[in-house]
């Protein structure tokens, strides 16, 4: 009797077959779910004390030339389902500590919500829940009904808004192979979205999504309401194996855009704005990820108007006292948001186990203001090779002339630390 | 259920001195590894020079001939991701991104000797055309057919595939992916062959080495195969934050 040479290429790996085993009842589709991970975070920042922001610091403040940072957090999320639905939350309570502020403790549900999917093809969402559209990986101008992201952490957890949504889908056998309409109602009272907006409204917004061909085309909306009214799309599409590109365009309809007068008082201008954004991802044969955008933000500031707040924001507010709460108050009307200008290139580059380490990600990224050519540069590296864990340590430098962004900015560098353990 | 001509083409190769058809076993070969359309869990175990493992855990749903969905149920750190190829679009669904974005195919997706496309592989007959078959020779043994496999276009994985096929089962034994440039990426030891119900008799571990990663090892344990099927809206972004729920 032959014995097939199949048996005797296995003979070896049976022998090894011992040492592993597959227990399937473990992924048994369970009725609860919990989930989440415990971080810690340490940062040393070196400030630069002649610049505008450090300048607004409060009166208070000891004259600290560095600023350290530590905070814990936990995260947890978790589902219960029960009759085709589920009740899903992502909870976060975290403490910092900082020399240049008082200590903060936090707890809050970033996401509450119940979802319901008795019909197959339709998802029908209650509570507060975080909805991201857009296909930018630093900024989403088509983000209609989420908070900002940071684009020096974009895949950051981010707070959501109460909402009602449903998320209908059919596919086809055709050019247009799939098509999903989402409509949004988010109301705006004194005690429900509050930071939304100001204005008490209850507000619509919808998202049609297509793959048509290799294409990826979301078009979306959001009505005059707590908002100024907007409309955009987005797309992405593989060039190739190894190349993707992807942009968004945004049209808004009477922003209001805070600007300072010539005697420092907020005044408030209304125009119709555009926001756009393009983008690509590449990766190279020596598997670097390149990532590239280019954003521009039609309500954004020029460098000169930044220049005329950073003017009044370095004042001398011993001699000029009525200056500072000025300075502030334009500050929080939108000249220290993140990234105010009109113009940024993103720039980022990534490799995935750099000389043969595995589970080694080295990066560097980059956010560039086009206006006054200032820039961020942020060098990281992390590691995921320790079981449940990830640490990522990281450096950030900014860099700018007098009265620009990065050049005005409360941090010279900063280096950070964090080691997150999954649960 | 089995159609007449998958029957037909068992019935062929049960014929001695009948001519090899290289496009008829391949076809035979991906479906004796998995039904066209199922689910299957399958655990990844990465094993590093000096003994350490990694270790995840998908959950696998396909349909068709080119759409599939991976979900990673292990490791916490990696919960709740999944991957999902239309074809030769790949996205890639991270819980705290919290939206899909496009991926390619040749990307790690976890570290180590397996990317997309190895975690989201399409049937064999799909991806690579045969350009020839013969009877594997080695000494007194021909217990094996020997294949060679061309990508059908520049967007497949490998450019060229050697597979060595068991004769009596049907079922690869060994497969070394080449480049388009001749060098060896990896080479795949199926092995521990499993009877997984309703016929799906198929190897149950698949272990895989590179050249590109010495000292390196992957070995993916393969269990709860089955033939299922799906509505087609499983397989759209819409669908990657949710495909846990397809578990029974």
């Amino acid at each position: 009797m032959r014995i097939p040479g199949f048996i005797f290429l296995c003979l070896p790996l049976f022998s090894q077959a011992e040492e592993f085993s597959f227990d399937l009842s473990r992924y048994e589709k369970p009725a609860y779910e919990l989930g989440g991970y415990i971080e810690l975070f340490a940062a040393h920042a070196e400030l630069k004390t002649d610049s505008a922001l450090y300048n607004l610091l409060p009166d208070s403040t000891e004259p600290f030339t560095d600023n350290n940072i530590y905070s814990t957090q936990l995260q947890l999320d978790g589902l219960y389902r029960f009759n085709k639905s589920q009740l899903r939350f992502l909870y976060s309570a975290e403490t910092q500590h900082t020399d240049i502020a008082s200590n903060q403790n936090d707890s809050l549900f970033y996401e509450l919500f119940y979802s319901n999917n008795y019909f197959e093809n339709l998802t029908v969402d209650l509570g507060k829940r975080v909805q991201k559209w857009g296909k930018g990986y630093a900024w989403n101008p088509v983000g209609f009904i989420e908070r900002k992201k940071d684009p020096n952490d974009p895949e950051l957890s981010r707070e959501g808004y109460v909402m009602l949504s449903g998320d209908y889908v059919r596919s086809f056998n055709q050019n247009l192979k799939t098509l999903s309409i989402m409509p949004v109602i988010i109301p705006v009272t004194d005690d429900i979205n509050a930071d939304f907006s100001n204005i008490e409204e209850t507000n619509f917004a919808a998202k049609v999504y297509v793959l048509y061909r290799d294409i990826d085309i979301d078009f979306m909306f959001l009505n005059e309401g707590s908002r100024a009214a907007r409309a955009g799309f987005d797309f992405s599409s593989n060039l190739s194996s190894s190349f993707e590109i992807h942009g968004e365009f945004v049209y808004i309809k009477d922003e209001n855009i805070n600007l300072l007068d010539s005697s420092n008082q907020i005044i408030t201008e209304t125009k119709n704005v555009t926001q756009s954004l393009l983008g690509f991802r590449y990766l190279t044969e020596s598997e670097i990820t390149w990532i590239g955008e280019y954003y521009h933000n039609g309500a954004g500031y020029t460098e000169e108007q930044l220049k005329t707040f950073f003017t009044l924001a370095a004042s001398d507010f011993e001699t000029n006292p009525l200056l500072l709460p000025l300075a502030q108050q334009a500050g929080q009307s939108g000249y220290t948001n993140i990234n105010p200008g009109k113009d940024y290139l993103y720039i980022s580059a990534a490799k995935k186990e750099p000389f043969d380490f595995v589970y080694f990600n080295l990066a560097l990224n980059s956010i560039i203001n086009l206006h006054d050519q200032s820039y961020s540069l942020t060098p990281e590296l992390s590691y995921t090779g320790l079981n449940n864990s990830e640490m990522r340590f990281r450096m950030s430098f900014l860099q700018g002339k007098t009265f620009s962004e990065f050049g005005e900015k409360l941090n010279d560098w900063k280096f950070e630390f964090r080691f997150r353990y999954y649960f | 259920m089995r159609s007449l001509k998958y029957y037909l083409l068992l019935l062929t190769f049960s014929q001695t001195g009948f001519a090899l058809d290289g496009t008829a076993l391949l076809l035979d070969i991906d479906r004796r590894l998995q039904p066209e359309s199922y689910e299957m869990y399958r655990k990844l175990i990465n094993i590093e020079p000096d003994g350490d493992r990694k270790e995840f855990v998908l959950y696998t749903v396909k349909k068709g001939k080119d759409n599939v969905v991976a979900l990673f149920l292990d490791p916490p750190s990696e919960k709740g991701r999944s991957s999902l190829r239309q074809g030769e679009n790949m996205w890639l669904y991270i819980p705290n991104v919290g939206k899909p974005i496009r991926i390619t195919s040749l990307q790690s997706v976890v570290g180590g000797v397996f990317n997309n496309s190895d975690l989201l592989r399409l049937d064999y007959s799909t991806e690579y055309k045969v350009e020839s078959i013969t009877e594997a020779t080695s000494g007194e043994k021909t217990s094996e057919y020997l294949l060679k496999l061309k990508a059908r276009n520049n967007s497949v994985a490998y450019d060229q595939l050697t597979m060595w096929v068991d004769k009596k089962n049907k079922v690869p034994v060994k497969i070394e992916a080449y480049a388009a440039s001749g060098l060896l990426i990896k080479t795949l030891h199926y092995s521990k062959l499993k009877d997984f119900g309703n016929g799906i008799v198929r190897p149950a571990m698949l272990e895989t080495d590179s050249p590109l990663y010495k000292g390196y090892k992957s070995v993916m344990l393969f269990d709860g195969i089955k033939e299922r099927k799906f509505n087609d809206e499983v397989f759209t972004l819409n669908y990657m934050s949710k495909v846990g729920e397809l578990r029974q």
